[in-house]
């Protein structure tokens, strides 16, 4: 089993919904599609790759149909840079009400604080993965970030050194570089 | 549609949760993994989750009668496509590893399958939205520049001209 | 559904207790000279019959009246305390790094080639070392007359010593490199010694001061909750000690220099100081970066007084160097939401002769630092900082460059150090002028804890 590819580590994190968590997670979810105040810490935070929510409300059966579940189950999977440990801790501490809101509704969910009996839910409700592959194995978040920066500065100064003497090729490189030197 | 999440949840024939833990376990993995020959894939991952109580699988999960297997990705295609070009890569792999949930069919409709028992995403969030083959490029650019940026400081301009040349050539 | 809520930093704190807590952690102990003496239990009875001699004589962290000759502490390896046969309970109390050791995490740590543990002085990191006897001493007279005495008692006991290492500040308060080292320490809540600008700063640029439970076990800590502690009477008031002997070529440092800030067109007293994050004199970059200011350097509630908000892209103080790297304070986000439960409480001194001034030749003379660090966890407070904050760049915003200082082992060519600023800089090749030469992870008991040890 294997749940780190180079720099990424995957976590499935599946559990029981409790009573009005699923009209809870309704409104939540509908929420943070429409508000990007919402997810906005996430994205400054810059340590996950991908991440998504599925509330599962039925699942296939022995006969090839489907069952209904007696209670939801909220199916959560992520991609993201280092440790779990580090993972939670990190969303805890910097984002705790919108962890509450995310993990409230599942059974036996302690809180974000204290840590430990967190860290302890967590890896009691995680499911390692059995293959695990990621394309740019060695790359963090902030990586891809900084290369997708630099990627359309470089298109810039391609523009620019089109042509031009070596001279003023020193020049653009110059600028080039004073642009994206917090990323290089 | 850079960043489309994919997952795929099936039923594990009884019976049959060793046996499929030990095909994926047995699958290569890194450059050979079945994903990378899969174009447009940012991420993939299988995941087996255990439901039966038994002494190595003790946990039940909100009540799922059986145990479950996930298939789950980030692609930048359409998931009939990705599907598709999936299962041609795994080749005789597809029925080791789905040949241990209910209702795999043998031969055709695979795909159809796979497509009827996606899960959609209630929320998903991918912090960047860039084509995998764009992603690959800019890390490799990146890397180009940085290096060329240290040994940048002891060039001629001359010497600059031709190895930004050769830095920016595709 | 809302049931389980619980408010961070929902209870208070009375105060830490100076006579169950050993001296130099809450504050430094003024004394110049170090002895640090690793020593080995023949067996649990003997190690025992040792520490009750030792009890009379450990240093609490109560104030002096007058300042004694020398002080004594005492700080135990998870062997040590296997050695002593201390109960099963209580050993598996502790967290998996102590328990380990710092050779068994040396990957962890970038303690390789060079640096890994094959190449540490003997005894150190082989389960040998059981107990870390710390002297600080006046004077030359009062330290050996102290050795002489714990030799004696040592002898007396069956009691071997494995090895003594002496350190002596150096003038002004600097280590090898020519840098005021020391100063940035984590001023604790209730401590009864605050100092502005120590602390952490939290959302609302408000300084706060840190948790005492963040150094020492039992006690509220940044989450708002009793840091996870030993079972009692071992629970309350003991801390963590990463010892670290870290050799520096003062030689190659120098000449590196030289040929980075000729190569980079820069004055090498500004290299040193980007590099560092603080001027020679111990002036922060981010408060005075055309210079070092002697009126901020000797103010101690000044020169600790800044958080990097209004630096964000390192013009001032570079995110990749060496005093933002180990406390970054409000760089990363949030406050010190990311930052404040990785403080340590640094107590090193420096070792060996310093060479002269302006020499680029080794001497062939060892000479280094003595790190020793105090903290509640050391996976999440050393380790991090280490492993995490400067042997990558990532998560400072930097890459994968790390410290140039203190970073793991440099392949050469392949990571830099940028100096941001309207014409950036790129500093590279980075070089190894630090070693480690061996190291140990300990315990340092509580005073109630020692005895109960001692009478086991």
């Amino acid at each position: 089993m294997s749940d780190s590819a180079g720099q990424a580590t995957a976590v499935s994190i599946v559990v029981g919904i409790r009573r009005l968590g699923r009209s809870w997670y309704r409104l939540l979810f509908f929420l943070a599609r429409h508000v990007r105040y919402i997810t906005a810490p996430m994205r400054r935070q810059a340590f996950i790759h991908f991440c998504h929510w599925m509330v599962l409300t039925d699942v296939p059966n022995e006969d090839g149909g489907r069952s209904r579940l007696p209670r939801p189950v909220l199916w959560f999977e992520s991609n993201y840079d280092g440790d779990v440990t580090r993972y939670m801790d990190t969303f805890a501490r910097t984002i705790p009400w919108r962890m509450r809101a995310a993990w409230m509704p599942t059974r036996g969910f302690p809180d974000v604080f204290p840590s430990g009996p967190f860290h302890e839910w967590t890896v009691d409700n995680a499911f390692e993965a059995s293959h695990y592959w990621v394309a740019y194995p060695s790359a963090t978040t902030k990586d891809v970030g900084r290369a997708l920066r630099v990627r359309g500065e470089v298109d810039v100064l391609r523009r620019a050194i089109a042509g031009a003497p070596p001279e003023s090729v020193a020049e653009h490189w110059t600028a080039f570089l004073a642009r994206t030197q917090r990323d290089l | 549609m850079n960043c489309i999440q994919l997952s795929i949840l099936t039923a594990v024939l009884d019976g049959h949760r060793d046996a499929l833990r030990t095909v994926l376990a047995g699958l290569p993995t890194e450059h050979a993994s079945p994903f990378a020959r899969v174009a447009g894939t940012h991420n993939g991952r299988w995941v087996v989750l255990d439901t039966a109580a038994s002494p190595d699988a003790p946990r039940r999960v909100g009540g799922v009668p059986r145990p479950m297997l996930m298939c789950s990705a980030v692609i930048d295609r359409s998931a009939d496509d990705w599907l598709a070009n999936l299962l041609e890569e795994l080749g005789g792999d597809a029925d080791r590893i789905w040949g241990h949930c209910v209702g795999w069919p043998v031969g055709a409709n695979r795909v159809s399958f796979l497509l009827e028992h996606r899960v959609q995403p209630s929320l998903a969030f991918a912090t960047w939205n860039a084509p995998v083959d764009e992603v690959r490029e800019a890390l490799a650019l990146h890397a180009r520049m940085s290096a060329l940026a240290v040994r940048s400081r002891a060039m001629t301009a001359a010497q600059l001209h031709a190895a930004l040349d050769k830095a920016l050539a595709p | 559904m809302f049931r389980t809520l619980r408010w961070p930093r929902a209870r208070r704190e009375s105060g830490v207790r100076h006579d169950d807590i050993q001296g130099n952690v809450i504050r430094p102990y003024a004394l110049s000279l170090t002895a640090h003496q690793f020593l080995q239990f023949p067996d649990a009875a003997r190690g025992r019959a040792w520490l009750d001699q030792m009890l009379a004589s450990v240093t609490t962290a109560e104030r002096w009246d007058s300042k004694p000759t020398y002080s004594c502490n005492v700080a135990f390896t998870f062997s040590g305390l296997c050695a002593l046969r201390t109960p099963a309970t209580v050993l598996a109390s502790f967290p998996t790094a102590f328990r380990d050791g710092m050779a068994a995490r040396a990957d962890l740590l970038g303690d390789t080639g060079s640096c890994a543990p094959s190449t540490w002085e003997e005894g150190f990191g082989t389960g040998a070392a059981h107990v870390l006897v710390t002297t600080h001493a006046l004077d030359p007279t009062a330290l050996s007359e102290r050795l002489d005495q714990l030799r004696v008692l040592a002898v007396a006991h069956g009691v071997g010593i494995l090895s003594e290492h002496q350190g002596a500040r150096l003038p002004d308060s600097k280590e090898h490199f020519g840098y005021v080292d020391g100063i940035g320490q984590p001023a604790l809540a209730n401590s009864g010694v605050p100092t502005y600008g120590e602390g952490d700063v939290g959302m609302f640029e408000r300084w706060h001061n840190v948790p005492a439970g963040e150094i020492f076990h039992g006690h509220i800590d940044d989450d708002g909750y009793p840091s996870p502690a030993p079972p009692a009477p071992f629970g309350h008031n003991g801390t963590f000690v990463v010892w670290r002997k870290l050799q520096q070529d003062v030689a190659r440092f120098r000449t590196w220099i030289h040929e980075q800030a000729s190569s980079l067109g820069m004055d090498e007293s500004l290299l040193r100081a980007k590099l560092m994050g603080r001027w020679d004199d111990g002036t922060p970059l981010a408060l005075s970066p055309e210079g070092p200011n002697t009126a901020i350097a000797s103010d101690a509630d000044r020169r600790n007084a800044f958080d990097y908000r209004d630096d964000p892209d390192g013009f001032r103080c570079p995110l990749g160097a060496h005093i933002r790297r180990t406390n970054p304070r409000a760089s990363l986000g949030f406050g010190d939401a990311l930052t404040g439960r990785h403080r340590i409480l640094r107590r090193g001194t420096t070792y060996g002769p310093p060479l002269p001034p302006g020499v680029t030749v080794d001497d062939g003379q060892d000479r280094g630092i003595f790190f020793v660090a105090f903290m509640a966890d050391i996976e999440r407070q050393y380790e991090l900082i280490q492993r995490v904050w400067c042997n990558d760049g990532d998560t400072v915003g930097v890459g994968h460059d790390p410290d140039p200082i203190v970073g793991r082992p440099i392949v050469t060519g392949e990571h830099k150090m940028t100096i941001p600023g309207p014409t950036p800089r790129f500093v590279s090749p980075l070089a190894r002028v630090v070693t480690t030469r061996g190291g140990e992870y300990l315990w340092m008991p509580s005073i109630t804890a020692l005895r109960a040890l001692a009478s086991l």
